[in-house]
């Protein structure tokens, strides 16, 4: 079966009127990849196997979890365990109810080449459960090979077609009677969806997770390496630190969690902005590799080919081939740029960023304020100690348990019992 | 065998993985039986220390809560404990009815709970559970008094038990994940360090009542993550799908209803400290320890509400500058098209003179 010969179920024909529209889950892929780790180092026998779960919407297929599988031999075949899938397929239905979650097909590792015989009975099993189900086939001998493919997932999505038998079985023809109809896979496109929240998680995941190396916790010494999120509301990076030396550290720290969470999420967008540049820079650079235009340059004197032939029929070099679609989609994205800020609408925009961004400073200004209110009753407060202390001096003893109470202030020195009260702004002490 | 062996690519899938490197899935039963009878947090009320979260099951407690809305959801975590750490490695959720103000494991959650768990070890996963997590939509990762008593209910039968608690507006507003994982001292015991300043976060004016009463009966955890290589990887390749997202995002306008809501509180707040003020001035006792603890709270409030709304409007000016006016280009083409003429011309000069 491990032929190099195309795969016999891989469906001949091409896909461009399958129209269904597949949207992806990262959860899905962290799924896969938890239980291919965790069936490898607990050492699993069983094959992997697993169902996947979404919703359907006409055309549109979304794949939001999975769930893996158990499985038994049955005479050469190895098929879903049928009534622990129906309890645990029920399980994942109860708890997600809102949006409800159906079964929409099942996963499972195979080589780049696609799905093999021994796929069949499982995905039939599927099938009678769902009959557009899908098959989310994981590659990783493309993961050990690295990300040659240029960031593409190492994963194939295959949806199954009844197609009548190939030209060879004619000799089977029997008048009024069909050919057997064989299950075929054909592969779909899909597209990576995701959520807000989903998002944040997987970016925090991956840009704070440590590996998951196995350190004792009661050896205190091998715990450095890793960073780690101190308990609520500080982020300190030495993990172990005690209350008090976790205030000194945020003392001596010159960013404020505020600003170090702005620095955060402005990395992020550089990043983003950094792949953004590189994208177009890869596409200008595809673009001055293809031969000159003959709208805006001068025919070369040698050739006679008149206006109307097309570029690439030109004699002198070996042009490359012109990718007509590709070349298509990319007057299409920069015919779209002007429709971004369209100018009917411009005026409009403007005012409604303007009212956000005022919206914005005047928080900010709050916040401030409130900054300065803090600041000025220090001071009052500090003045009033200075003038407690001076006034001492100078009038001496002042009785004590007259109304009010003693007054401390922060030192815990006594300053005595005085009628202070609070006017407007300050001190006033009788 | 050896045909449909290679068919399942379970050799490649082996090599994925690197034992050394993703030692944490790995479970041990008999390791994990010795700890369950050595039970050292019996004698040591503060044993545990540490958690750490797998990326699987943080995306699936943080997905979860937020499609619960503004109600609580609650759900399991399985997992196994290494020295003083607990270690989650999945989670999955409960068919509870969560209304706005307590989530209680009701008796069909229960038998949800044992089936599932049951069913997992039929399939060959012996994870226990290890702690339950619930969700604070809006309110900060703070355990209330039920929680608590859920938790010490737990910790008596359940042992050991985790609680972790999600918001997932905060997560959303803030843009990081809002996560907190606590462990309840018993009834009788109250721990040497009363309040050792656990981080400051904002506690709506509601809630702040069943925070302060319940704040010294528990402690928090240190919460690390982690995630396999193979996770990496993944990640990695995910990132080129996700940069467009990131980009596009508009966090002011998604988070409108729940930044309305801070301003809100924050204003009571104010009001709160200003009653205060006034009536101390009189007596003078709300200056004790020299600090305003109250207003230093509302300052630190609407500082934290600042940041995230300039982090907003920021997310906005970078998009603007990247893409307004960007199909304006009629200029620049003006500009390539008179280079080409220039070219144009030297080119005929040279055909002239040669």
């Amino acid at each position: 079966m491990a032929s190099t010969a195309p795969n016999s179920l891989l469906s001949t024909h091409k896909s461009s009127d399958s129209s269904l529209n597949i949207h992806l889950h990262p959860l899905i892929l962290l799924t896969i990849s938890d239980y291919i780790t965790r069936h490898t180092l607990r050492r699993y026998q069983t094959p992997i196997v697993g169902a996947l779960l979404g919703q359907q919407n006409g055309r549109d297929i979304t794949l939001e979890h999975a769930f893996e599988c158990d499985l038994i031999q049955n005479n050469d075949q190895i098929q879903l365990h049928e009534t622990w899938f129906k309890d645990r397929l029920q399980q994942y239905k109860d708890v997600h109810l809102a949006p409800a979650l159906e079964l929409m097909g099942w996963f499972t590792t195979t080589a780049v080449t696609g799905p093999e015989g021994i796929h069949v009975p499982i995905h039939q099993q599927i099938l009678q459960q769902n009959e557009t189900a899908v098959l989310l086939a994981f590659h990783p001998s493309s993961v050990l090979e690295g990300a040659a493919v240029g960031g593409k997932l190492p994963l194939t999505i295959y949806e199954s077609v009844y197609e009548s038998g190939e030209a060879g079985d004619r000799s089977m023809e029997i008048d009024g009677q069909d050919s057997p109809l064989d299950l075929r896979f054909r592969e779909l496109p899909y597209s990576v969806e995701t959520g807000e929240a989903e998002m944040i998680s997987v970016d925090f995941v991956a840009r704070s997770g440590g590996n998951a190396t196995a350190v004792d916790g009661t050896v205190k010494k091998n715990e450095k390496a890793q960073a780690s999120q101190a308990p609520v509301g500080q982020v300190d990076e030495k993990g172990k630190a005690t209350a008090k030396e976790t205030k000194a550290a945020e003392d001596s720290s010159i960013l404020s969690a505020e600003d170090e969470e702005l620095v955060a999420s402005l990395t992020a967008r550089a990043n983003a902005v950094k792949m953004l540049h590189i994208r177009i820079r890869l596409l200008k650079s595809y673009l001055n590799s293809l031969p000159l235009s003959y709208l805006t340059t001068p025919a070369p004197p040698i050739s006679d080919a008149d206006s109307t032939s097309a570029p690439h029929t030109d004699t002198s070099t070996s042009t490359p081939e012109i990718n007509h679609p590709l070349l298509r989609s990319i007057l299409a994205i920069l015919s779209c740029l002007p429709l971004l800020l369209p100018p009917a609408h411009l005026s409009n925009f403007h005012q409604e960023t303007l009212a956000e961004k005022s919206d914005v400073e005047l928080i900010s200004l709050l916040g401030s304020l409130g900054r300065s209110v803090k600041d000025a009753r220090e001071m009052g407060r500090k003045f009033g100690v200075v003038e407690n202390v001076k006034s001492q001096g100078k009038k001496g003893y002042i009785n004590m348990g007259a109304l009010g109470e003693d007054m401390w202030d922060g030192e815990g020195k006594d300053v005595g019992s005085i009628t202070l009260t609070r006017g407007e702004d300050g001190w006033v002490y009788e | 065998m050896d045909t449909s062996q290679k068919a399942w690519e379970l050799e490649n899938a082996i090599k994925l993985v690197d034992p050394q490197r993703d030692a944490l899935y790995s479970y041990d039963e008999a390791e994990q039986k010795s700890v369950a009878d050595a039970k050292p947090w019996k004698k040591d009320l503060h044993h545990f220390k540490k958690i750490r979260i797998s990326a699987v099951a943080l995306l699936k407690m943080v997905m979860h809560a937020r499609s619960g809305g503004s109600i609580e959801v609650m759900g399991l975590m399985q997992g196994k404990i290494q020295g003083d750490a607990f270690i989650v490695t999945d989670a999955f959720r409960l068919p509870v009815d969560g209304t706005e103000t307590r989530v209680n494991a009701s008796d069909s959650a229960n038998e949800y709970m044992v089936q599932y768990l049951q069913s997992c070890r039929d399939n060959g996963r012996q994870d226990n559970a290890v702690g339950w997590y619930h969700s604070h939509p809006g309110y900060g990762c703070w355990l209330s008094g039920i929680d608590v008593d859920t938790q010490i209910n737990q910790q008596n039968f359940l042992e050991p038990f985790v609680a972790v608690v999600i918001d997932p507006d905060r997560t959303i507003s803030a843009g990081k994940v809002e996560i907190g994982a606590f462990r309840t001292y018993p009834k009788d015991y109250t721990p040497l360090s009363a309040g050792k300043g656990d981080g400051y976060q904002t506690i709506p004016l509601n809630k702040i009542e069943d925070f302060g009463a319940h704040a010294s009966r528990y402690y928090s955890l240190e919460i690390s993550h982690f995630k396999s290589t193979l996770d990496t990887h993944l990640l990695e390749l995910l990132w080129n799908k996700y940069w467009v997202s990131t980009l596009s995002q508009s966090p002011l306008f998604t988070n409108r209803e729940y930044s309305s809501k801070q301003m809100l509180d924050l204003g009571g707040k104010v009001r709160q400290a200003e009653r205060s003020i006034k009536a101390g001035s009189r007596g003078g006792q709300h200056r004790i320890g020299g600090k305003d603890t109250q207003l230093d709270k509302v300052i630190c409030d609407s500082n934290k509400i600042a940041g995230e709304e300039v982090t907003g409007l920021l997310a906005n000016e970078v998009k603007g500058k990247l893409f307004n006016g960007v199909g304006a280009g009629h200029r620049r083409e003006e500009k390539r098209d008179e280079n080409t003429t220039q070219a144009q011309r030297v080119l005929d000069g040279l055909a002239s003179c040669s």
